[in-house]
């Protein structure tokens, strides 16, 4: 027999989701891939907030527009030969007064390969379910909200911002290159040429939706409660369960046996 | 690129390293040679030129002998810019040469790769000092960059000699070359005031001396 009986409402069990997203924390990520012709090393980290729940019986619960929060630190190699043409230096001749003319041999620079250090912070928002299930840890039963297949993320203005904020990586790099001056538009020009937004755009899906997919938020319920009496009571949960149940409206259901 | 004229006959003998005094410690340092023939006619001076590279971790000098003229110059540059810097040290029959105390006859040139404002002193401390401002190239376009590689075929000439030297301030497209001509000191090492933040400065309107 049910000894309590919880039923909370869209509203309370968006503040469920919002106290779980809380204890989610700072998720991380980190490793290595390619966009276009680069390979970068990166570091990512996420944070989720905000959003509004909707219930579904039989025990969905919709989450929409909830706010992924990340962090990327990126950085990726340029070979400088490869986008803009060799520097040769001609042969300079000059007068010399104890002497007839003294000429400096001609010359070619190498250029040299350059790494861009890019970080970039942003939002996005996107819309997810969730089943419910309930796990037990040592001191809690845990309240799972489990993400039911893949979130769709919609990355194309976070990957044109991402764009801007390598331009102007690129473009505080490249221009520290001794004699870039006359190369600089060409090479700033080649170096984004070759970064296209699809392959941003796939990139940034590739490094985000990891973190959306698989998506566990968890609202942990102690398996012990002091109640405040004289004396004192300590009330054990035997066993908990929880779903989205049709009452007179769709309800999170909680199930406690004490 | 550091150049010697040598007027007198006889052999130079000479060694390549990093400064004089690490130069004399390198085990087994190369020592390459110059011989310097007699003029047969009145003098019309040949620059013979000698390639610095990195071989073994020494630098070497190519061509490793070399018969000159009295009168002639030598010069010596690393085209590989990855080689480190090095200095020419060495004695013939008119004493003592070193890029790294430029006496008699001897030039030294710089490439200027980036603009600002330089300061060259002479890093033995003497009151030889003057300013270089390099200008950035303007444009962008392939005229400009063919006009600014046109312009680079102009050197830009500091002469020296004994405590007198000029111009004091020069201005210059970045890409340009200075050469200091040397033509008679005690011994001077151009360097920027900023690799040589020790060297004592004169205050403004210190009279040179004499």
């Amino acid at each position: 027999m049910t000894d309590i009986l919880a039923a909370v409402d869209e509203t309370d069990a968006t503040d469920l989701i919002h106290e779980a997203e809380m204890v989610l924390g700072t998720q991380s990520a980190s490793g290595s891939s390619s966009f276009g012709p680069f390979t970068a090393g990166y570091n990512a980290s996420a944070t989720f907030s905000g959003g509004s729940v909707t219930l579904s019986a039989p025990n969905v619960v919709h989450l929409t527009n909830c706010t992924l929060a990340y962090s990327l630190k990126f950085s990726f190699g340029i070979d400088l030969n490869k986008v803009i043409p060799p520097l040769c230096f001609p042969q300079v001749c000059i007068p010399i007064p104890f002497d007839g003319q003294i000429c400096t041999p001609a010359f070619c620079i190498t250029w040299p390969s350059i790494t861009v250090p890019v970080s970039y912070s942003d939002t996005l928002t996107f819309s997810a379910d969730f089943g419910v299930t309930v796990a037990s840890s040592s001191s809690d039963w845990l309240v799972n909200f489990v993400v039911i297949g893949i979130p769709s993320l919609n990355l194309s203005a976070t990957a044109t911002g991402l764009l801007a904020a390598i331009g102007a990586a690129v473009t505080a790099i490249v221009s520290a290159v001794p004699l870039i001056g006359p190369f600089l538009a060409l090479a700033i020009g080649a170096i984004m040429a070759l970064i296209t937004i699809a392959a941003l755009t796939g990139w940034l899906g590739a490094l985000l939706t990891p973190f959306v997919s698989g998506l566990t938020l968890t609202r942990p319920v102690p398996k012990q409660i002091q109640v405040s009496t004289t004396p004192a009571v300590t009330v054990s949960i035997n066993s908990l369960t929880a779903d989205v149940q049709v009452t007179d409206k769709n309800e999170l259901v909680v199930s406690a046996d004490i | 690129m550091f150049g010697q004229k040598f007027s007198t006959a006889g052999n130079v003998t000479y060694r390549l390293g990093p400064m004089p005094s690490l130069t004399a410690l390198i085990p087994n340092q190369p020592e390459f040679i110059i011989e310097v023939m007699p003029a047969k006619a009145p003098p019309a001076s040949t620059q013979h030129h000698v390639t610095v590279r990195l071989d073994g971790g020494r630098h070497v000098a190519d061509p490793a002998q070399l018969q000159i003229a009295e009168g002639d110059v030598v010069t010596w540059a690393a085209p590989d810019a990855t080689t480190p810097p090095f200095t020419v040290d060495g004695t013939g029959p008119s004493g003592p040469f070193s890029s790294a105390a430029m006496r008699h006859e001897a030039i030294y040139t710089h490439v200027f790769t980036a603009p600002g404002d330089y300061h060259w002193v002479d890093a033995h401390g003497s009151s030889l000092a003057g300013d270089i401002h390099v200008n950035p190239v303007a444009g962008d376009t392939e005229q400009d960059r063919q006009a600014w590689l046109d312009s680079l075929r102009q050197g830009t000439l500091i002469h020296i000699q004994g405590t007198d030297f000029s111009p004091a301030s020069v201005q210059l497209t970045v890409g340009m070359t200075v050469f200091w001509a040397v033509e008679r000191t005690n011994g001077i090492a151009i360097a920027d005031s900023r690799l040589a933040p020790n060297i004592p400065r004169l205050p403004e309107g210190t009279p040179m001396p004499t």
